[in-house]
């Protein structure tokens, strides 16, 4: 059972770090090259869809790491601190979100075809909050699949 | 040894959720948009996710071929073979849907052209396939970790 709890962990991690690194790598990079009414009909767009995927990612990981770190009958030494980062890590990246990045999506939702003169600036907010969550994302996903590997 | 599964696992799994991102978030939200914004946002856009997956694809195959020619193959072998194959599908599905998604690039205020939209929507569907397989890559790289342990 633990086995097959840290196989999910690890695919849910993997997935989660992924996502999180082709915004990063592909829709970060895409938006600043765009107009400012392009870029935000895009990262509209986007944000409608992803929330449906990452969210519920996020948590899945975080809840079966957390029950494939409870149901271990020995765990310790490195191991046990590479799960616990990667736990705190992947709560970290479900923290950003929710404190920067899903407010700022609430507001460019409201705008209509005239985008603000405040874009720009919360664009460069939204873009280093993500950074931030990605970084935590791919901490998290090594720190599972390295405990995983030497478990 | 743990070191390379370890390996493996990361790179495919930043391969797996980048594509299912691509498939169910990014696919879609392009979708809205109308063809001439399309075309100027898929000019962007398409070239970079395959800065990290192409290279991370790759190097996730040779890390296998290198499990399957020196690891211990009796507990993980028919893993890291099936892993091999969905390798192998995601390269050629990827490759050929970028390439044929290069042809619709134009320069800025170029109009599109009849066909391109067809050729972004084979291009989404490629996207999907390699979703799946990529994520059937990770589940086989990871099941095949396991044994190890």
């Amino acid at each position: 059972m633990a086995d097959a709890l840290d196989v999910v962990t690890v695919v849910l991690a993997g997935l989660m770090a992924g996502g999180l690194l082709v915004v990063e790598v592909g829709l970060v990079q895409t938006i600043r090259r765009l107009s400012a009414a392009t870029g935000v009909r895009l990262h509209v767009a986007f944000d409608h869809y992803v929330e449906w995927s990452m969210p519920p990612l996020t948590i899945a990981t975080f809840g079966v790491g957390l029950a494939a770190l409870v149901s271990e009958d020995h765990v310790g030494g490195a191991e046990l601190v590479l799960r616990v980062v990667a736990l705190v890590a992947a709560v970290a990246v479900a923290g950003v979100s929710q404190l920067v990045n899903v407010p700022l999506n609430a507001r460019m939702r409201t705008w209509g075809p005239r985008v603000p003169d405040e874009y720009e600036s919360m664009r460069r907010r939204w873009d280093r909050a993500h950074r931030v969550r990605t970084l935590a994302g791919q901490v998290a996903f090594v720190c599972f699949a390295v405990a995983f590997a030497i478990g | 040894m743990h070191t390379l599964y370890a390996i493996v696992v990361i790179l495919s799994g930043l391969v797996a959720g980048g594509a299912l991102n691509n498939a169910l978030a990014m696919g879609p939200a392009l979708r809205t948009l109308d063809e001439q914004t399309l075309s100027e946002v898929q000019r962007h856009w398409s070239p970079l996710p395959a800065r990290y997956s192409a290279l991370a694809s790759v190097a996730a195959g040779l890390a296998g071929v290198a499990l399957l020619v020196f690891g211990d193959l009796r507990p993980a072998a028919e893993a890291l073979v099936a892993a091999a194959i969905g390798l192998g599908a995601l390269l050629l599905v990827s490759i050929e849907a970028t390439r044929r998604m290069e042809l619709t690039a134009r320069g800025a205020g170029e109009p599109p052209r009849a066909g391109d939209v067809a050729v972004v929507r084979r291009w989404h569907t490629a996207q999907a396939v390699a979703a799946v397989a990529s994520l059937g890559v990770l589940a086989c790289y990871s099941v095949a970790a396991g044994p190890v342990s």
